[in-house]
């Protein structure tokens, strides 16, 4: 059965609130539409974020449909060289991801696939574990980012994107107005001006614990980009929770066993819930051939809000962890308030590879 | 180097020398002293680690983990004895434990596990990893790694050590890496953990606590020029302690298998050498 794609995608840009809702505020966030023919306009619903609640939902769309409903050549790849991502105040980020192996998240289960406090598969990352980046946001208000003259992050047609926004309404984290809605704006530029393809690398420590026993880890990883040639880092951003002290992103060489040192730090977040996002033309970071980035998460326990009861709730019903080894750990997952992560995001030219380290 | 009857010194330990009267089970619900732990938070002044260059100045009788001797094959885990029956290690292969401290000099630990060993004595430890059942099993040169899908997706190896003394256990910085030995690429994971210590007073990881290991990344396999299976990777272990002042690191062959069963065909696509990631993998 052939399913309706352009319409499913141009539903996405319907003012559509969720009935028997409030109306929607007046949005001081929302973007002016992309002219015809530069690129495309993707909206988010008007999502509720109740106190409480945190709010994770997976938007499925194929950028060649939305693109040629706004006036660009049909069957052509889209060249993104500008970005606009605006959000309502209370986002904890904003990622998109280029649809790749389908496990627990399928686009065929519909555009729109909410997930609340953790549950869902909009919440598990191991749904997306193939899946290259293509572009995130964890600061509130809007960013606009022109990449570098000629750099292009090159979608096909016929490619699947997948947005995932995450709003929080908890206790370390609020949503002001309730309701949560992103806008983003995709500019092209035509292929004769392409001279680089831009590349991704997303990087994420595995089984993250911040326990009252060893509260005050530090996670090294590293990641590969297994390049030939030299390439330039011109965007990062690294991602925690509020335990989270100190996000650090290096230049490494591939092969040495030490953090490299301070001189090769190219990124720094001291705080979580509105981490910088280092760019182009600030950044603008030459790596040799064969080397790769070097990421360090220092955390520091804190009482949990939630309690640790809670927490150990979570600890033992995900993981299986043994009343024994129960210690008020905050484990590795999305939720603000009792989970940890620590992810980097990294944006060069010329292409290698969307590399994802695990 | 003088032998010393490590099975001795261990119940000396436990039995007389411990402040703690041998009890390993944490205080539920002390809070670890921040100003003792090895990360206060304080940035990396990004001096290198003495010592952690490979093989360089370190006290190690050696960089290759149990040579030639082998072990019982017993996958052991905190309270069981290792290598029961099995010759005692030469004399080059045993950390020289020290002289006997008395009571007042075993320092005290911040997260409830005694101090393993004698703060004098040199660190020594073996090398474990996670199986195909989640159950830790030894590791000496030649083993087979097993490559596996952690719950957050891809590929990793769980990289543990046992045996361990002559160490505070608490805030432990665990690195383990597998590197190409013909390009000297590697991949690696380091992470702060807590050891457990077993009856015998030495020290371990915990099967349970799979985050407590090294967490290896090694697929989707988008760093080495060769498959990561099947193949002849140096597997490398560093121990330090969370002050930094004792360190060691030990490196033995492996070859990384994907032999979970179920999952080795998706194993064996994205851990082949040139995965282009979001291939079509069975």
């Amino acid at each position: 059965m052939r399913r309706p794609l352009a319409l499913l995608s141009l539903l996405a840009l319907t003012n559509t609130a969720c009935p028997g809702t409030v109306d929607p505020p007046t949005d001081q966030f929302a973007l002016d539409p992309v002219p015809a023919g530069q690129g495309f306009q993707y909206v988010t619903r008007e999502t509720e974020v109740p106190q409480g609640v945190e709010q994770q939902d997976c938007y499925f769309f194929k950028a060649g449909d939305i693109a040629a409903a706004n006036g660009m050549p049909a069957n052509e790849p889209i060249n993104l060289h500008r970005i606009q991502i605006s959000q309502r105040d209370g986002s904890h980020h904003m990622n998109i991801y280029r649809v790749r192996t389908i496990v627990g998240l399928d686009p065929a289960n519909g555009e729109f696939q909410p997930a609340s406090n953790g549950s869902g598969p909009c919440f598990n990352s191991a749904n997306w574990a193939d899946w290259p980046l293509l572009a995130n946001t964890q600061q509130d208000g809007t960013i606009d980012w022109t990449y570098p003259e000629g750099v292009a992050n090159v979608i096909q047609p016929d490619e699947w994107l997948m947005l995932q926004s995450h709003f929080v309404n908890a206790s370390t984290q609020k949503t002001p107005q309730n309701y949560g809605r992103v806008w983003v704006n995709f500019w092209a530029i035509p292929k004769e001006q392409v001279k680089h393809e831009l590349g991704t690398i997303f990087a994420t420590k595995q089984s993250i614990r911040v326990c009252t026993k060893n509260p005050t880890p530090v996670f090294d990883g590293t990641c590969n980009l297994n390049n030939k040639n030299p390439v330039q880092i011109i965007g990062a951003n690294g991602h925690f929770h509020s335990r989270g002290k100190q996000f650090r992103i290096y230049a490494w060489d591939g092969m040495s066993l030490e953090r490299p040192p301070e001189d090769q730090r190219f990124y720094t977040s001291d705080v979580w819930d509105d981490p910088p996002m280092t760019r182009s033309p600030e950044l603008d970071r030459t790596l040799p051939a064969g080397s790769g980035i070097w990421y360090t998460c220092n955390y520091e326990w804190t009482p949990p809000p939630i309690g640790c009861a809670a927490l150990d709730a979570f600890d033992k019903e995900k993981y299986s962890t043994p009343d024994r080894l129960l210690d008020c750990c905050y484990t590795f997952g999305p939720q603000v308030d009792q989970n940890e992560h620590c992810n980097a995001f990294i944006y060069y030219y010329p292409k290698q590879d969307d590399v994802n380290c695990f | 180097m003088k032998s010393v009857p490590v099975v001795l010194l261990s119940l000396c330990l436990v039995m007389s020398c411990d402040p703690d009267g041998g009890n390993p089970t944490p205080d539920a619900g002390t809070r670890q002293d921040a100003g003792t732990n090895q990360d206060s938070g304080i940035p990396d002044s990004g001096i290198p680690d003495s010592g952690t260059t490979e093989d360089a100045g370190i006290p190690d009788s050696g960089t290759t983990e149990d040579a030639g001797i082998p072990d019982s094959g017993t996958a052991p885990d905190a309270g069981t004895t290792e290598d029961a029956g099995t010759p005692p290690p030469d004399a080059g292969t045993t950390p020289d434990a020290g002289t006997t401290p008395d009571a007042g000099t075993i320092p005290n630990t911040p997260c409830g596990v005694p101090y393993l060993g004698d703060p004098n004595g040199a660190l020594d430890f073996k090398i474990k990893a996670l199986g195909p059942d989640w159950t830790s099993y030894p590791l000496t040169t030649g083993s087979t790694l097993t490559v596996i899908e952690p719950i957050q997706g891809g590929r990793v190896s769980f990289v543990g050590v046992y045996d361990v003394i002559n160490i505070d256990p608490c805030g432990v910085s665990i690195l383990g890496a597998l590197k190409n030995p013909e390009t000297g690429r590697l991949t690696l994971d380091s992470r702060t953990a807590n050891l457990q210590r077993g009856p015998d007073g030495r020290g371990s990881n915990i099967d349970l606590d799979d985050a407590s290991f090294s967490n290896v990344t090694l697929c989707p396999n988008q760093w080495s020029n060769k498959d990561i299976y099947d193949q002849e990777y140096d597997l490398i272990v560093i121990l330090k302690d969370r002050l930094e002042k004792k360190v060691l690191q030990k490196t033995i062959k492996v070859r990384p298998a994907c032999n979970v069963p179920g999952e080795d065909a998706y194993c064996r696509c994205i851990c082949k050498a040139g995965y282009v990631l979001g291939s079509p993998c069975p």
